[in-house]
Order: C-alpha cells, then structure tokens, then sequence
C-alpha cells in the first residue's frame, strides 16, 4: 500500500556527470518496497515543473532507500539540488515491482541498458540472498551496457554481490564493443543455454527492451522487463502512461512497471 | 468562539455539504486514490468518462507535461457502463460521497440510453453529461453548437429526475450561447471548463509529442481562461456554475467563487498533490471564517467591477 510521506533527504552524490544517487529517510517505504517499484517525487511546489516524477527505487535499506538518476529536465534539475536534511514530498511504494522465482533451474541474468541499473542494482541485492540460500546455488549473470566507460553503473557492486559482470559500450571503450542485447546473445550461445532456461530481468531504454523480447522470443516466460513511460497521477487513475501489450494497453504505474518479456513480444 | 460557516451548496436538486468536488477523468473511480486522499472529505466524485462500450483509448503517448500545465490524450479510455456499474460502482459507494456519473454518447440518443441505464441507481447523485471531450476523433464536438447541445441535454433530461449537469468546452466562439442552449434544454447546472485544445511537438523527430497528435490542455495555465468564461456564463445563467480549470488550491477555488461557480472542481491537481481537494475545503472554511462570512452561498458570483 502506498502512502504520501514527507522524507529527509539524507545524502545525495552525483555519481557520474549528471548522474545522481539520492538516499531518503524513509522506513515505511523501506519496509514495504520491493525491487522494480518507484517512488513519484514532487521535485519542486511550484507548477513549473508541474507533475511528480516517477523515480524507480534503486536500494532497500533498514529505514532509508535510494534513488539513482540522471538529471533529463526540470524536474531532476530541481531533484538533484537537494541537500542533506531537505525534505521531500513522495508517494511510495508504487507499482508491481520484480517477481523473484525461487526456482533454482533457471540461469539468472540481469540486462541493463545505461539508466537501467537503477532498479536492477535492488534486484540483485535480493537475488544475492535468495541465490545462497539454495542448494547448488548458480552465480547469477549481469549484462551492462551504456554508450562509454563513463555510462557504465554500478559495476563493482554488482560484482560485490556475486553477480557474473559482463560489459558492452557502444564505442568499446570498456569492455565489449556492442549493444547489451548483442552481448546477451553471445554469452547465452557461448554457455550452451537455451533462452527458455534463463530468466532474464531486464530495464533501459524502449528500444533494448523490444530487441530483447523479439530475442528471447518464445523464452522463459519467467523473463521480466522494467519499463518507463511519463506518467500523470502514477497511482492507475488518469490512464496517461498506457503502453501497447499483448493484452491491450496496460499502465505503466499500476499494471507495470514491471511486465513479462512475452507480453511485450512483437509491439 | 467564531461559528462554523456554512458550505453546503445545493446544484440542482443535489445538496454537497462543501463544494469542492474532483473533477472527471483526474480521480478514475476513486479506489486509486484510496491510499493517499482524504476522499470522505470530499463534496462529491465525478467519476471518469462512461461510454455505452468499452473503449480502448488513443495510442501513447498520452500525457505531456508544458510549462504549468499538461496535455492529455487519453481517449475516454473506460470498460463501458454494464463493467461500471457491475464492478466500479459497488466500490465508489463506500466512500460515502456523492457520486456523479459521467457520461458520453457518439449521439444523443446514446445519452438517453447511458441516463435510463443510471436512473435507476439509488446511489448515483448525479449524472454530468461529458459533450467536449477533444480526444475523440468524431468533427465537432456536441459542446461547439447550441442545436447538438439542445439535443443531448434534451435526450438525457427525458430520461431522469436526477441533476443533470453539462460539461462545457472552452474550445468555441461563445461560450454563453452553448450554456444557454444547455439550460433551455433542461440542464440544472454546467461544468466548465473542459480541457483546451493544444498540441506539443517533437522538433528533432519532427512530430507531435502526443501519440493522437492533439490534446486537451489543463493545469494552472488556463485558470485565466476559465475564470473568464466563468464569469461570463455567471452573467448569462440562472443555474448554478461548477468552476474548474486549473485549481491548484484554495486561494484559487475562491477566485472561481467570486467569479460566479457555486461549486468548483479540482483536476489536474489531483495527479501532484492527491489531498489538493480536500486541503480546498478546509482553506475555504479558513478563508470564510477570517472574513467572517457565514455562509459560503454569499461569496458565489460576488466580483466587485
């Protein structure tokens, strides 16, 4: 159940150019989010920029939760000025979040596209502990792409937390030289798995994701994609951030915005 | 002690105890905002849109935000009126407020149909009948002629004694002629404003940012339109003004009741703070009780020119 909380901005660091991580005093959200869900921030009182903005959680703490972003308007411009000790106006949790099976069969294998590390970094804290409390626990895959060395998130901590690390960057300055997708590809074929045995969790811009579905086609229908759309209310009511699934139009805040890659198939 | 003011507000044959409703399409069927609003607080819920068929709604993207406003296109996205009354309505009911349907026709006889099918329903207070929606690809709208208008409002009153309120557009040359049309017809109260049409474009892509191209623009950019066709209509009409149009909080409700709107709406500021309405109420009794006004019926209309 969401609610609307006033939280204390506790730290905030810009990571990377224009990146931003932003750590909130706030332990009803901590204790009810999970991985995938976001928060709907109301950056500034004043109506210019007018709506909230729909932020995906990025770390569960005890009490706090952290955001990651990148500063793209107003909004975040506003957002990323805020000090230690600032208060914040949030409504939170909202949305599905990741479902996490605890099926150990299937390889997981996380793919984030620049910005997309930001739920995934969440999901992987959870994965982590659910993966060693299972017998004959497989290490978990994490696919990272951006266009440069300085796109790339996240890196280390994923490593931290036993994930497998591969990287892509659309210039070849670290790692590969390729898209995330393309690298999924090959690390799926080199290790002799099927799509159909990998759950993949996946997040970054539209354009990966329908690479990705088209893909994994007929793959594991365990296979998840965080998506992004601009929102309104954020809370299912004003039907503005739909985006076209098998199943019809469906809301990003409130349907999504975590949806099964097969739904997603063919758009 | 000062005493409490009054703030019942009667719009047609409909009494509020306060006259701050949410306005269509801003509040879904009122369960979204359950968790965060004060809904009981409220004079009364005017649901999203209800067409006879379900309707699917136009193609995304449908929101975009402009400098103090936003742009929608949502289509009357809406699961029809047998879903709304087998499944919304039995929820909406709980929250103890008056509820007012919306509806939407493609004719007037549509709207006879959708009205006969609400008649009957104890706990529906009211019905708002929806003619300027501008999201949906038909011409004209009924809103932008006095003739279409007469028939649609006719239409519906020949199926009910329940309040019947127009929704107007703000997108014609006259606003005052359609609100007559209305009112002659047998409306008991009008809405207005409806969203304006604009556009918002996409100058690398070379395209609009809306999937359906136009939008209904809202928010605190067009208060100073709809406070004047407000004022206008008030000077016009005998039956009562429901005022919206950018209503961001109290200070601004109270501009609308000046300007002549016995009831005000609050929409888009719904989607940036869900407590904006009932936050209203309680700043309009502030406002009453340090004016010592006693009744908010005195304030309706009362712009000194």
């Amino acid at each position: 159940m969401p609610k609307h909380i006033i939280a204390k901005v506790i730290s905030q660091k810009e990571l990377k150019k224009g990146c931003f991580r932003i750590k909130l005093q706030a332990p009803y959200v901590a204790k009810k989010a999970k991985p995938g869900q976001f928060l709907h921030i109301r950056c500034s009182d004043s109506t210019d920029p007018l709506l909230r903005r729909p932020i995906s959680i990025h770390r569960i703490g005890k009490s706090d939760v952290e955001l990651l972003y990148n500063v793209v308007g107003k909004g975040t411009e506003i957002l990323s000025q805020k000090k230690t000790d600032d208060r914040l106006d949030i409504i939170g949790p909202l949305g599905n979040g990741f479902k996490i099976y605890k099926n150990n069969k299937s390889l997981k294998m996380i793919i984030a596209g620049g910005m997309g590390v930001a739920p995934l970094l969440g999901l992987a804290e959870e994965l982590s502990r659910i993966i060693k409390s299972i017998k004959g626990h497989k290490k978990f895959i994490v696919i990272l792409g951006a266009k440069t060395q300085d796109h790339i998130l996240c890196a280390e901590e994923f490593k931290r937390l036993g994930g497998d690390v591969y990287i892509a960057t659309e210039d070849g300055s670290r790692g590969k030289k390729a898209l995330a997708t393309e690298l999924a590809r090959e690390i799926a074929g080199s290790k002799d798995y099927r799509w159909e045995d990998i759950c993949v969790y996946a997040a970054g811009p539209m354009t990966m994701i329908k690479v990705l579905s088209t893909l994994i086609k007929g793959g594991s229908l365990e296979s998840q994609a965080s998506l992004e759309e601009r929102m309104a209310c954020g809370l299912g009511a004003c039907l503005g951030c739909v985006i076209k699934t098998k199943n019809g139009y469906k809301r990003v805040c409130n349907d999504g915005p975590v949806f099964a890659l097969s739904a997603l198939l063919k758009l | 002690m000062t005493m409490k003011p009054n703030l019942e507000v009667k719009i047609g044959k409909l009494k509020l105890k306060n006259p701050v409703m949410v306005a269509s399409g801003t509040f879904g069927y009122g369960t979204e905002f359950e968790d965060v609003a004060r809904i009981s607080q409220l004079g009364a819920i005017v649901t999203k849109t209800i067409t006879l068929k379900a309707r699917i709604g136009n193609r995304p993207p449908r929101v975009i935000e402009t400098p103090s406003g936003i742009l929608n296109s949502i289509g009357l996205e809406n699961p029809g009126i047998d879903r709304f009354i087998r499944e919304k309505l039995p929820v909406l009911k709980k929250f103890k407020v008056p509820i007012i349907v919306s509806i939407a026709g493609e004719s007037a006889e549509e709207y006879k149909e959708l009205t006969q099918r609400l008649d009957n329903l104890k706990e529906i207070a009211a019905i708002e009948i929806n003619i300027s929606c501008p999201n949906i690809r038909r011409g004209k709208l009924f809103a932008q002629s006095e003739t279409s208008t007469k028939e649609v409002v006719k239409a519906a009153r020949g199926a009910t004694e329940k309040t019947i309120i127009t929704k107007l557009s703000p997108n014609v040359t006259d606003i005052t002629l359609i609100a007559k049309a209305a009112q002659e017809a047998g409306s008991d109260a009008l809405s207005l404003i409806n969203t304006i049409t604009g556009m918002a474009v996409d100058i690398e892509k070379k395209e609009s940012k809306l999937g359906d191209v136009t939008g209904g623009l809202s928010g605190p950019a067009i208060k100073p339109v709809a406070l004047f066709m407000v004022w206008k209509v008030h000077k016009k009409v005998k039956i009562p003004l429901i005022g919206m149009g950018g209503i961001m909080n109290w200070q601004d409700a109270i501009e609308f009741i000046l300007c002549g709107s016995a009831a005000v709406a609050i929409g888009t500021a719904n989607f940036v703070n869900p407590n904006a309405a009932a936050e209203t109420v309680k700043g309009i009794e502030n406002f009453l009780r340090k004016k010592k006004i006693k009744d908010i019926n005195e304030l309706v209309g009362s712009l000194r020119t």
